[in-house]
Parts: C-alpha cells; structure tokens; sequence
C-alpha cells in the first residue's frame, strides 16, 4: 500500500513518455507547448511564401510566379499568419501561463482543450495544401471578398472548411480561457487583482466568442452561394457583394484586437519585470483594454472608405475609428511611465518589449493616417496600408510573441537562452523589419498598389531596399530556432524566479515547471 | 441599483473610456461597484457613445 502511495505520487512529477502521450494528453503545458510549435512551424510557412512574393517583387514584370500563383501566396500568406502563426501562439501562451498565472491545476476544460489543438493541423493542411489542387490555392485575398470567391475552384471550398474548423477550435479555446480565469483562480485573487496578460486575453475570449460565428455565418453564406443556388452576395442573383464586406470586417476589425491585446498583456510583464518597478497604472490598463475591446465592434467601416457608403457612415466611421487612439495612448503612455526612473536592464525580452512600444506605436500613427476618410481613399490598396499592418503585426504582435518566448523559456525548458544569440536575434529582427517595411510606406504615397505581381519601373530601388530587408529578416529567424533548441537542450539552470525583477505565481514553482502544478491552490496575497 | 450606484458606475465606464483611473477612484470602485453593474452600465454607455457620434455626424453632415 505504501509502495503504491509512493508511485501514484511520482506519477504527479513525471510526464508520460513517448511521442503518442501528445495524441491524448490532457496537460496544460504540453497543449500549450503543441501550440508554439505549430504556431512555429506556421510562421515559418508562412515565411517562406513571404519571401516568394518579395523575390517575385524584387524587380518589375514577372520572373517567378505567374500573377495567379502570386494573388494565391498573398492570400494564404496572409491566412496563415493570422490564423496559423499568430493566434495559435497567443492561445499557447495562455494554455502554459494562464493556470500558473492564476494558480490553477490545469484548464477547465482539459479534454476540450486536446480537441482545440488537434483541429488545427487539419485545417492547416486545407490551407497550405489547397496550392496542390487544380486551379491551385485561393486567390481572393485573405478577406475572400465575392465575386473572386464565388467564382474561384476547389481550393476556395478548402479554405472556407479550414476557416471554420479554426473558428471552431478558437471558440473551444476561448470557452476554456473564460472559465478557468473565471472559476479556477487561486483564493485571495480578485478580478482587479489578476496578472494582466490575464485580463487581456479574458476580454480577448469574449472578443472571439463574439466574432468568430460572424465570420462563421460569413464564409457559409459565400458556401452556399457557390454550391446550393443561394444570391446572397451574387449582384446578378439581386444579391450584394457589399454586404460580404460588411459582415466579413465586423469580424475582422475586433480580429485585430485579438492579434493585439494578448500582446499588450505580455509587454505589461516584460516591462515592470526589467524596468524593476510595479506597473504604472494597472487600473487603468485594465479599462484601457475593455474600453479598446468595446470600440472595435464600431469602428469596421474604416475598411470599406473606397466602398461607397454615404457620407454620415464614412464620418462616423472616421470618429470612432480616430477614437480609438485614446485609450491606445494611454497604455503607451502606462508604460513608458513604467520605465521612468526604473532601474532599467535590458536583456532580449526587453529588448523586444522595447521594439514593440517604439514600432507598435509608428503602426498605431500610420492607422490614424488611414482613419482620415479623405487620405484613405488615396491610400486604400496601396503600399501604405501593407507597411501600416505589418507595422502593428510583425513589431506588434510577432514581437511580443517572440518577447514573451525569451521571458518564459527558462520557465518553459529550465534553461536560460543563450543571451548573446538572442540579442543578435532581436537586433538582425528589429533591423531587417524597418528595411523591410519601412520604404513601403513610401511605396504607398507614390501610388504602388498592393497584390499586384508587376509594378512601374520608378517603384524599383525601394522594393529592391524591402526584398533585401526581407530575405534577412525571414532567415534571422532561423536563429530563433536554433536558441530555442538549444535552450530546451541545455544550458544554465534557470532559478524558479529567473528574473530578479519578475512578479506572480508562476514564478514561485520550479523551474522547468512540473508536469502538475498547484494540485493545491496557491496563497496569493 | 441605487441612483447613487447607478452615477458611480457611469463615472467608473466613463474614465474607463477614457482609459485613466486616480488611485482612489479606482479604490472605491472595487469596494463598492460589482463586476456585472459595470458591464451593464459599460453596454449602455457604449450605445450612448454610438449615439452620440451619429448625433454629431447628423449636425456635421446637416450643416454642409
């Protein structure tokens, strides 16, 4: 009896063995690990077809994809990133942190949450192998806006399927994140006392759970428009085209705030944690994200300025959108107010914490630019709003993500990364990014559009400046690759509190986390 | 809801709105406002933002 006693609580310290536990496993942490490498692996898909569309473009006229090859990149690019790269990697964050930040055992929802995860390589397949069958991938753009997405192949069908399969697994998610932060957290924690990457991604839960069916009832509109008679977007049919563009971006816009506030959650650690100081004005980041979240289901109107909505929706549009900008501000301002008078250290995390205040905030101006009705219509489908979305994406999201992997890794792995490499890592990105995406706001003013595989001679040395940036900065991120790898493979025992100015309970269990944390609920004071 | 709460929590959204929330503020927000008189008063608020804007659209537009 004894002896059973002691091996039933060995099995609380020791993972399963074997590579088919990640088939069923119903572990925090190895779903959230699941999660990054698949968002990993996504990114560098999604990558390589980047750097396609910039070699295609590093000259004018066509040299390597034919210009129906190209629109299908830009689409799947596009839907990869976003549903691939970017969320399934917040959404492992929160499978990792969210229980130890809160100080639960596991999700609420465990077995639920083994099922999130493994509807995404399905859909991930749909994508990427849509390229595969005859008349190759979508080629609508991501926003598969009709009459394009009527009329194109098999592959359309592809992409609506693995749509709502991720629809479907993001609604799982969010269920999951809803109730453990609602019902899990450890005694003494109040909602106003939560961590607040907590918050960002409670308030980011509701946001999906409100959208994604939008943009569920969106893509089996388009379904049944291609295939059971239906004119819901058919202008022939007496149906409206318009109305696709209306629905698709009442989802897309709070789909932004959802690739956005998470981040803002993690950059609300790094910051205190290496300025060595409490969050400035944690109140107030807190109605700063619920009053973001709020706003973005007003504001989707600045997406169809070109459209042709009467003048009245174009203003309003304009105000709400311009509105915006407050709230927004005040969180820059939160932290900034953070690092005055901190004892500042800059190690990688801040690094990339600090790559994202700095251009985060250069996307957030060039989005005010856009909300001007009148600028927009100039600007709409150029350049401008490429470099504009890769500003808030690339060094908004994707720089949190990357900041929020060098924060936790010594907590994920036991190791600390390799510091020098991740430095080199942060200044090859934050470099190669600005070449990149910079000359292409130029590109925008002087008129080139976007999607288009073939541009006029005087677009020439600045995409040339923006395919060099990108090559580099796609293969930097191998470098990413091989720190990580190493730091899961050894290196400097990483301490349970691994940084001397971290706060919050996931930095009071050992590192690596074990298998089972807070079997019993944690004090929190 | 009181009237007196009922102020209190549209005080609460509107700085919430605002983004900004003084320490005291903030204090007796969270010792006498509950989560769901917020999220009510905040919905509300939100459609009387929308109001307001299509409001100030309407004198914009109607005066060119």
């Amino acid at each position: 009896m004894e002896a059973a006693h002691a091996h039933a609580h060995d099995d609380h310290h020791h993972a399963p063995a074997g590579i088919g536990r990640y088939f069923t496993t119903t572990n925090h942490k190895d779903i959230g690990s699941m999660y990054m490498w698949f968002s990993l692996i996504m990114f560098f898909v999604g990558g390589f077809m980047a750097l396609v569309i910039r070699a295609e473009l590093f000259q004018p006229g066509i040299q390597i994809v034919n210009p129906d090859v190209f629109n299908q990149l830009t689409t799947i690019h596009a839907l990869v990133m976003i549903f691939g790269a970017v969320m399934p990697a917040f959404v492992g964050y929160a499978n990792w942190q969210i229980p130890l930040m809160v100080g639960a055992s596991d999700m609420a929802f465990a077995r639920m949450n083994n099922w999130s995860f493994w509807l995404m390589p399905p859909a991930a397949a749909l994508l990427v192998g849509s390229f595969l069958v005859p008349g190759g991938a979508a080629g609508s753009g991501w926003t598969l806006y009709p009459p394009l997405s009527i009329q194109g192949g098999i592959s359309v069908d592809m992409t609506i399927l693995a749509v709502h399969i991720m629809g479907a697994s993001s609604i799982m998610g969010s269920i999951n994140i809803i109730t453990t932060i609602l019902n899990m957290r450890a005694p003494g924690m109040t909602l106003m006392r939560m961590p607040m990457f907590v918050w960002t991604w409670l308030i980011t839960a509701y946001l999906l759970i409100a959208v994604m069916p939008v943009l569920a009832g969106a893509v089996t509109m388009l379904l049944t428009d291609r295939h059971f008679g239906t004119h819901f977007f058919n202008a022939a049919g007496g149906g409206d085209p318009t109305m696709f563009m209306h629905i698709f971006w009442f989802f897309g816009h709070p789909e932004v705030y959802i690739m956005i506030l998470p981040a803002f959650g993690i950059i609300s650690h790094i910051i205190p944690t290496f300025a060595r100081k409490p969050l400035f004005g944690y109140a107030s980041m807190v109605y700063a994200t619920a009053s973001i979240a709020l706003l973005s289901f007003i504001v989707w109107g600045h997406h169809m300025f070109t459209v042709g909505m009467p003048a009245a929706g174009n203003l309003f549009f304009m105000y709400a959108t311009m509105l915006i900008a407050v709230p927004t501000g005040v969180k820059v301002f939160n932290w900034i107010a953070t690092l005055w008078k901190g004892s500042i250290t800059f190690e990688t995390p801040m690094l990339f914490a600090i790559g994202f205040v700095s251009l985060f905030t250069i996307g957030g101006f060039s989005g005010l630019v856009l909300a001007v009705t009148p600028v927009d219509i100039t600007l709409h489908n150029t350049y401008y709003v490429v470099a504009h979305f890769h500003y808030v994406l690339f060094s908004g999201a994707i720089f949190s993500i990357m900041g929020g992997a060098y924060y936790w890794l010594p907590k994920w792995t036991g190791h600390m990364y390799d510091e020098t490499l991740g430095k080199v890592h942060f200044w090859l990105t934050a470099i190669s990014f600005n070449i990149t995406f910079f000359p292409q706001h130029f590109l925008g003013l002087a008129g080139m559009p976007r999607r288009i595989p073939d541009y006029a001679p005087q677009f020439t040395e600045f995409n040339q400046i923006s395919s060099i940036g990108a090559f580099l900065l796609g293969f930097s991120q191998l470098l990413f690759l091989y720190v990580v790898i190493k730091c899961i493979r050894g290196g400097v025992k990483a301490e349970a509190k691994a940084w001397e100015g971290a706060e919050g309970l996931e930095w009071t269990v050992p590192s690596p986390a074990p298998y089972h944390t807070f079997e019993t609920p944690p004090a929190f004071h | 809801m009181a009237l007196a709460q009922l102020w209190r929590a549209f005080v609460a959204v509107f700085w919430a709105f605002l983004g900004v929330r003084s320490e005291s503020g903030y204090k007796s927000d969270i010792t006498k406002l509950s989560f769901a008189q917020v999220a009510v008063v905040g919905i509300i608020c939100t459609l009387l933002f929308i109001g307001t804007l299509v409001g100030l659209v309407m004198y914009v537009t109607h005066k060119a």
